[in-house]
């Protein structure tokens, strides 16, 4: 109950900020699933201290006043066209939440650990992800992930409000996601959207608190929001897309660019998102590296260019796991090398950059994390991260392919 | 940890693998590499070949194709939603024991940490770690089982005896 609680005061409050901050009509903004990252990106500029609230400030004041982003008003589904769907999303939630209130796997621990933090009081997860002393593990992650879902269970220090609080957030994220292809994607056939669904690593994370999925749906949203030219929504998301992992960074260098890329009007207010994870990414490293933190994880040095083979060959082996994926990823495949829509072209180029981007981390990153990639502890992570962009393609090509062969 | 090959049976299997693949195949290199690119290759083929209006075969295929890793999910796993909520007071009872004997956020060492299935519930139970010294509470994580107690207090010990 403590978590639902904090999710609506946090959603109420991000869609009243959201209003004020883009003069958005605020009934449409409190509908909008988005509007949550709002008020989850302005706690973040909080407890990052004076110089976050200073630059939390100064988003607040360069989304209001115009000044770099252009945007389309907050388009919200009305309800008459989201009630056939509804009984369906909400089947969606309900399998997604009745989970026990326990983590399971690995990561689930380590994220919620750093969750437990936020009940020491507001700020000292990022406090401590930049104390040497404190010896968090692992170190030099960027800290929004587990402090949001500190704030979703309203500090409470309990493994079932802190369990809840994540799942509730990565519903937010598919809802994110939804909500942003919503236009694209509404008169998908439903048969499509469950086959889609079905596949199994998808349900594993679904209900899970990892991150991956969610920073895949975030993503994906963010390319929609791109798409769509509703860029104060898209900077929020990057810089949300930013905070929650390392790999955040290159979602939104893949996905800005691939729109800009494949725009035929470029114009540069487009890459503000790109420009503004740059500037948090830079920033969440250089305060990590004055603290003395390192990530271990993601440092970089010259490319080990004989493992590039290997990378291909586990890629394949991973994407192929039929337990894992069915054949997802073959379908996937053949639709982003057949198709020539547009949206598909953004996803596809989106996908590719970000498979170029986090091939050339695997190839210049440190020893270890090509032995977890060789242990099988990080590709199909990775490619459940891509899951979602994939997915979106499949459906906008099996729209096109329901379309085309409707009697006329 | 007594799984059949490539099913993550046990409470272990799945706090370490769980979220790495539907079951221990990239664990274990995949064993049925070959049989699984042939079909992916295959259906790529297929779906490539597929006239617009055929392509209504592409669910049918991915929901074909689901089955087996869905049987894991629903099923087989130690997570399955009919055993999770064993697996669930497994995990709760040690996290419980870890948190009660740790007393976090008081100061605590982790002297010794086998870097298996304890690993990240230790690291939940004492999300910040002090450095071992005079008058700060030490505590040793051994082993590879998930249901432990903990006894002692210079140093606690959980988990299997010395």
């Amino acid at each position: 109950v403590i978590s639902f609680v904090g999710l609506a005061l946090l959603h109420l409050a991000g869609g009243l900020l959201r209003a004020a901050a883009t003069r958005a009509d605020w009934r449409q903004t409190l509908r909008s699933p988005a509007s949550i990252w709002f008020a989850l990106i302005a706690l973040y500029a909080l407890s990052l201290g004076l110089i976050g609230t200073v630059l939390g400030v100064a988003l607040f004041i360069g989304l209001r006043s115009r000044l770099t982003v252009r945007f389309a008003p907050v388009e919200v589904a009305p309800p008459s066209a989201l009630s056939p769907g509804a009984p369906w999303a909400l089947a969606l939630a309900v399998l997604i939440l009745a989970r026990p209130w326990v983590p399971t796997s690995w990561d689930e621990f380590v994220w919620l650990a750093k969750a437990r933090l936020e009940s020491l009081g507001f700020g000292t997860g990022a406090r401590l992800a930049l104390d040497a002393s404190a010896h968090l593990v692992p170190s030099g992650y960027p800290p929004l992930w587990p402090a949001a879902v500190g704030w979703v269970s309203l500090g409470v220090d309990s493994l079932p409000a802190q369990v809840s609080a994540a799942s509730l957030l990565v519903l937010m994220t598919l809802a994110t996601a939804m909500e942003a292809w919503w236009p694209r994607l509404r008169s998908t056939p439903g048969w499509l959207v469950i086959a889609v669904l079905a596949t199994p690593l998808f349900w594993v994370h679904a209900r899970s608190t990892y991150v991956d999925l969610p920073l895949g749906l975030l993503a994906v949203a963010l390319l929609g929001h791109v798409l769509a030219g509703e860029l104060a929504a898209a900077v929020v998301l990057a810089l949300v897309l930013s905070g929650l992992k390392d790999e955040g960074l290159a979602h939104v260098l893949a996905t800005v660019g691939a729109v800009w890329l494949v725009s035929p009007r470029r114009e540069w207010r487009q890459l503000t998102p790109a420009v503004a994870a740059v500037l948090a990414a830079a920033g969440w490293r250089a305060a990590a590296q004055f603290g003395g933190i390192t990530n271990e994880d993601h440092t970089l040095s010259a490319p080990l260019w004989r493992w590039l083979p290997d990378l291909g060959r586990l890629l394949a082996f991973h994407a192929s796991d039929l337990a894992s994926w069915g054949v997802f990823w073959a379908i996937a495949l053949a639709v982003g090398l057949r198709s020539t829509e547009s949206s598909t072209r953004a996803l596809r180029l989106g996908l590719l950059l970000n498979l170029t981007l986090s091939g050339a981390a695997l190839l210049c990153g440190p020893e270890q994390v090509r032995v977890f990639a060789e242990s099988g502890t990080l590709l199909n992570r990775l490619l459940m991260q891509w899951w979602p962009a994939a997915a979106v393609m499949v459906l906008l090509e099996g729209r096109r392919s329901a379309q085309a062969a409707a009697p006329r | 940890m007594g799984d059949e090959v490539g099913t993550l049976e046990s409470t272990e299997s799945v706090i370490i693998d769980g979220a790495n693949g539907v079951t221990r195949a990239p664990r274990q290199h995949f064993p049925d590499a070959g049989w699984s690119v042939g079909v992916v290759l295959v259906t790529l083929a297929l779906t490539l070949a597929l006239k617009s209006q055929r392509r209504r075969l592409v669910p049918v295929l991915l929901l074909l194709s689901a089955g087996p890793g869905l049987l894991q999910v629903l099923v087989k796993r130690a997570d399955a939603p009919t055993r999770r909520a064993a697996m669930a007071a497994q995990i709760s009872a040690t996290v419980s024991e870890l948190q009660a004997r740790s007393g976090w956020p008081l100061p605590v060492a982790v002297v010794r940490d086998d870097d298996d299935v304890l690993y990240p519930l230790g690291v939940y139970a004492m999300p910040t770690r002090a450095a071992p010294d005079a008058g700060v509470r030490s505590i040793e994580l051994r082993g590879t089982r998930v249901t432990v107690t903990c006894r002692g207090n210079a140093p606690i010990v959980c988990g299997d005896a010395p």
